[in-house]
């Protein structure tokens, strides 16, 4: 399993529209800024994990998965807390992570196709200011369909330095990885328009 | 029929192809080559992926240029590695991906997936996440992808080179079992001593246009 890839459940999470699942992403997101009461954000963080396990999702697999992000929050919530107050950190971390949560939801039990299709129907009223929606869509889809990938990549190139014992060098990790990526996406754009896509 | 006229490709200073003349009317043709000597930009010629700096190149009379749109229809295109030609995370959501240029119905859209799975035994596969298959796997839904739309033309470019040697075995049973002529670059020579006629370029040049045993043997030699 890919953290942010679609896992396929029969579960009623899985099972709600595409369109619904997206706009409850942009009402929660909203949702959140408007309170700084840490109960009602304790309890939506509760329902958003409550989705995961109505999703039937692999919760012990994802929180492995997730562990550097958890590691980010728990650094943030720490800095918080020395440099302001215990509460604003709590608000700020609680938002973050029903967000981040929210997000993962939302990819893991969405298929990519149904989110691209969403998408270019919300976008079609933006069509006569120049917006392509189909294009849009496609560099959506194509976000969360390499984001593993790119990771793969990040993880090859470090071995490849590490072996050298070049892994602390930030230059002889960035410039491989640039490189590789610009190459990736020719490739990649090349495919696309093989198969009669616009680019 | 594709035809290469008078055809040079040239990138900055350097010259990737040059004044390449010829028809190429056989069901299997392979191109070979050693690195760099402009195998891949020949044929990214083929379906407009790149563009001659001077000359035409045509495939049943539609300029890859001026109806680059056209020609891809009839000319698929398999690329060395398939996880940068699969787009979607998805095995079947990937199938549908090619066939939304071409506007279907959804009835028409599922029976032609349908018959494609099944056609490369990726049936079992549908739901299943893109990167979990196999290399040979992947190789397999690149090629249905290439022959969603019904091509006339395949372009091959490396297609075995990253597989093992069951999984290439399994993907070039699939692609001979093809009635579309095929167009392979390869280093592989066991793939080209089965095509029908074979090119050898050298520094973006024809270097030998024949038969596959004598390509063969005049590859070698310039190899020493």
């Amino acid at each position: 399993m890919k953290l942010t890839l679609y896992v396929r459940r029969d579960s009623p999470v899985h099972a709600l529209s595409a369109g619904w699942k997206l706009g409850l992403l942009l009402a929660t997101g909203l949702l959140i800024l408007l309170t700084d009461d840490i109960r009602l954000l304790g309890i939506g963080f509760t329902l958003t994990l409550t989705g995961f396990l109505l999703a039937r999702l692999p919760l012990a697999n994802i929180l492995h998965q997730a562990r550097p992000l958890l590691i980010v929050l728990a650094i943030f919530f720490a800095a918080h807390a020395l440099f302001t107050t215990v509460e604003l950190g709590a608000v700020l971390t609680l938002r973050f992570a029903i967000m981040i949560a929210c997000g993962l939801l939302l990819t893991l039990t969405t298929r990519v196709s149904d989110l691209m299709a969403v998408l270019e129907r919300a976008l079609q009223p933006f069509a006569p200011l120049g917006l392509d929606p189909e294009k849009a869509s496609l560099v959506f889809a194509m976000t969360i369909r390499f984001i593993p990938a790119l990771a793969e990549t990040w993880e090859t190139v470090r071995a490849a330095q590490q072996a050298r014992g070049m892994d602390r060098n930030p230059l002889a990790l960035l410039i491989p990885m640039t490189v590789l990526t610009l190459r990736r996406a020719e490739q990649i754009s090349d495919a696309i328009e093989a198969r009669g896509i616009d680019l | 029929m594709i035809i290469f006229d008078t055809v040079s490709v040239t990138a900055g200073n350097r010259t990737v192809l040059a004044d390449i003349s010829l028809t190429l009317r056989e069901r299997r043709i392979a191109v070979i080559g050693a690195n760099g000597s402009g195998k891949s930009t020949f044929a990214r010629l083929i379906n407009g992926l790149r563009r001659p700096s001077t000359g035409t190149v045509t495939v049943d009379g539609l300029d890859t240029v001026k109806a680059a749109k056209d020609v891809r229809r009839q000319v698929g295109f398999l690329f060395q590695d398939p996880d940068n030609q699969i787009v979607m995370p998805l095995v079947d959501e990937d199938l549908r991906f090619s066939l939304k240029a071409l506007k279907l119905s959804p009835a028409a859209e599922n029976d032609r997936v349908e018959q494609i799975l099944d056609s490369y035994g990726l049936t079992h596969l549908r739901h299943q996440p893109s990167h979990s298959l196999s290399g040979g796997e992947k190789q397999l839904l690149a090629l249905a992808n290439s022959m969603l739309r019904g091509p006339r033309y395949l372009v091959l470019d490396e297609p075995t080179t990253l597989l093992d040697l069951k999984n290439r075995k399994r993907v070039m049973a699939a692609i001979d079992a093809l009635e579309q002529t095929v167009i392979c670059v390869t280093h592989d020579l066991e793939i080209a001593a089965t095509a029908e006629r074979v090119l050898i370029l050298a520094d973006g040049r024809i270097a030998f246009d024949g038969p596959a045993l004598d390509a063969i043997a005049a590859y070698r030699e310039m190899a020493g």
